[in-house]
């Protein structure tokens, strides 16, 4: 049998003042001294979390994006009220929590859909995406695949150098992050990427294919 | 031969992760945003990204991170004087009014084909959109589609809708309502929003969730 829990609590007769002058902004210092976040902190957690999650999260996904963002913030409340101390909660802390569930609740939704196709090694999925043409989609999934391959024979240096910045960030970030000088990093990434580029010419894609 | 560009090398690499699956080493979310944000040494860091290039659900996390450091560090609304004559406008505007008639067919494809998970059990609200409810009968009414014989309990959260005013937390429901008591809902102002979150519990321990937000009439 299951364990059964039920709680219910009537809010306070005050927590929906709604005339945002100096009421809300009283309710929100009142809150942030009890360790609550305000509730512009929230709605601007909220607006930041939509963004990144609309530009990151691939087409099957934005159809659930506001629920895996209500969701994060919900986790986010419920973390905070279940906090025993009592301190307060910066924008930092807030973006932070909501990041770690917006994560699990993707890998959650990840794990749990079923696809018409798995590969060997129960990862990608080569066969299904999104995008205007199928055939085009198998191609750039498979492209993905390979450059996967080269890159894991890359010396590992090369090999993280190379991931960050098709991941998207600067040499100098990278660099920062890595811990290493912008001169390594930069001779890291260019040789890196010539070695990735060698080795997806020799597996038979490159432009003149029309692979690339 | 010609070679690919950093650019098309990015668009590929970043599609690995449409499909992917978490795996059992993945970094815990919250070591990933530490990665991201300087906050673990360089080795710690680079043992997580060496998993990001194996791991397509970690890639878009860490790109994820990425994004809301940069929403963080992006200043909104700023404006950047930048004097533009005023011929070259008028120039752009005759040029565009030339070319779209003539290229804009060819310009704006359709996307043919989207997917949009339908495949995924979901929970569907059985209100009518946009339906407030009276606070002497607050029903709350869901729909697991497509309904799943593994499926063993309902949780539910009800909150105010700053989240941070908890009404119900019940964590053994059968059927899939509930109605709110009266009382609860005593203090909330006309057309006061309030927010619940069902979760089904299947019998492998699995869950899925849903969030809904309906007003008080």
């Amino acid at each position: 049998m299951l364990e059964t829990s039920s709680s219910h609590q009537a809010p306070p007769a005050d927590w929906h003042r709604d005339d945002r002058e100096p009421a809300v902004r009283q309710a929100d210092d009142l809150a942030w001294e009890a360790g609550a976040p305000a509730s512009s902190d929230l709605e601007s957690l909220r607006r930041e979390l939509e963004k990144a999650v609309t530009r990151i999260c691939p087409t099957w996904l934005s159809a659930q994006s506001d629920d895996l963002v209500q969701m994060s913030l919900m986790r986010v409340v419920e973390q905070i009220r279940n906090c025993d101390e009592h301190r307060s909660f910066n924008a930092s802390y807030l973006r932070r929590t909501a990041y770690c569930a917006l994560v699990d609740e993707i890998r959650r939704v990840r794990s749990r859909r079923e696809w018409s196709t798995t590969d060997e090694s129960g990862g990608d999925h080569p066969l299904e995406g999104h995008g205007p043409d199928p055939e085009q989609r198998l191609i750039a999934r498979q492209i993905g695949s390979h450059i996967r391959a080269c890159l894991t024979g890359l010396i590992t240096p090369r090999r993280v150098a190379v991931a960050l910045k098709l991941q998207g960030e600067s040499a100098p970030e990278a660099a920062r992050l890595l811990g290493w000088s912008l001169r390594k990093t930069e001779n890291l990434i260019y040789r890196g990427l010539a070695d990735l580029r060698k080795c997806l010419s020799q597996k038979g894609l490159s432009k003149e294919r029309g692979a690339l | 031969m010609t070679h690919p560009t950093s650019d098309q090398l990015q668009q590929a690499f970043t599609q690995l992760s449409e499909r992917a699956r978490p795996r059992d080493d993945c970094p815990e979310p919250d070591q990933l945003w530490r990665a991201r944000t300087g906050q673990l040494s360089p080795r710690a860091t680079r043992r997580i990204v060496k998993h990001t290039v194996e791991c397509g659900v970690c890639a878009e996390s860490w790109r994820l991170a990425a994004e809301l450091e940069a929403g963080r560090e992006r200043p909104m609304g700023r404006v950047i004087p930048f004097p533009v004559p005023l011929w070259t406008v008028a120039a752009a505007v005759l040029l565009l009014g030339i070319l779209v008639p003539i290229f804009g067919p060819h310009l704006w494809r359709p996307v043919t084909s989207i997917d949009r998970g339908e495949d995924l059990e979901r929970i569907e609200s059985e209100l009518a959109a946009q339906e407030g409810l009276s606070r002497a009968d607050f029903h709350l009414r869901w729909n697991l589609e497509p309904a799943q014989k593994n499926l063993i309990r309902y949780e539910l959260h009800v909150t105010t809708e700053d989240l941070f005013h908890v009404l119900v937390h019940e964590t053994d429901l059968v059927e899939p309502e509930f109605k709110v008591p009266e009382n609860l809902l005593g203090s909330l102002p006309e057309g006061a929003a309030v927010t619940w979150r069902v979760t089904a519990v299947f019998e492998d321990g699995s869950r899925t969730s849903r969030v809904f937000v309906t007003r008080v009439q």
